[in-house]
């Protein structure tokens, strides 16, 4: 295989059904922070997000090599809705599908600690950029579950509206409002900040 | 949840562009977008890696699973 060129992802799994390692690997490697990500939003643990996700590999290789894939190359979407559905079976088995209350901002800031040294308030300004993902397992069910679908999974409006059973119409209003939300968290965390910030 | 179609259509066109809707829209719903474009470049930044451990045991399962 020629890594220079860029191959679609259904020759890549023509070519590992037909016996190339090299090629699912491609396809691993292209996909992996996707389907991790996705994973960890909804069932938000990191070691149970690593779990499925070889979980979800592991049965990719299996339809693969079962000859059970019928996607017609669309690998993207499908590892995805595989490590959706996985993530989502996860709870069922468990009954602990986690109830997302929308905290008051002071409780959302709780957890930082603000540091003496400039350096490590250097730090805490980079780790409010990754916060966003800690902000988005604050969102409501319903509006987390969307924004997941929408930004990270990639689907259109209409299949989140089909996979979801509501309207189009709900499933944007659900958005707009994860981002306002969303919006409002990142505001509030910026304001905490820079308050601790003059207070020195 | 009602939601007006503008406001609804906003959030579309963030992900779902079409070019004639940005024409359309006045300056509170631009600088609306404008805040949702910030916001989407933010949630671009939340990508996680998984460890390597755990890539390297799906490529030992896929090997193991081709020796059989």
């Amino acid at each position: 295989m020629n890594i220079k060129n860029p191959v679609n992802d259904a020759t890549l799994i023509s070519a590992y059904i037909q016996g190339d390692d090299k090629a699912f690997e491609t396809l691993v490697k292209k996909s992996k922070s996707k389907v991790y990500t996705t994973i960890y939003l909804i069932v938000k643990d990191r070691y149970i997000a690593e779990d499925l996700l070889q979980e979800t590999y592991i049965k990719a290789i299996d339809v693969l090599k079962g000859g059970r894939y019928n996607e017609e190359g669309k690998f993207m979407p499908w590892i995805i809705r595989v490590a959706h559905n996985l993530a989502i079976d996860y709870f069922r088995k468990e009954k602990r599908y986690p109830t997302i209350v929308l905290e008051d901002g002071s409780k959302v800031f709780n957890s930082f600690e603000f540091a003496e040294e400039s350096i490590e308030d250097i730090q805490l300004k980079q780790d409010q950029i990754v916060n966003v993902r800690e902000l988005i397992k604050k969102l409501p069910d319903e509006q987390r579950e969307v924004l997941v679908m929408r930004h990270y999974e990639e689907l259109s409006f209409q299949e989140i509206s089909e996979l979801t059973n509501v309207s189009i119409n709900t499933a944007l209003g659900r958005m707009r409002y994860a981002l306002i939300n969303l919006r409002k968290m990142m505001q509030k965390q910026e304001l905490a900040y820079d308050a601790k910030l003059y207070h020195k | 949840m009602t939601q007006s179609s503008t406001t609804n259509d906003l959030v579309k066109h963030l992900y779902e562009p079409k070019i004639s809707f940005s024409k359309s829209l006045n300056y509170e719903e631009q600088m609306e977008f404008v805040s949702f474009e910030n916001l989407k470049q933010e949630l671009d930044q939340a990508y996680l890696e998984p460890s390597d451990r755990s890539i390297d045991k799906v490529f030992e399962y896929m090997r193991n699973r081709i020796g059989k």
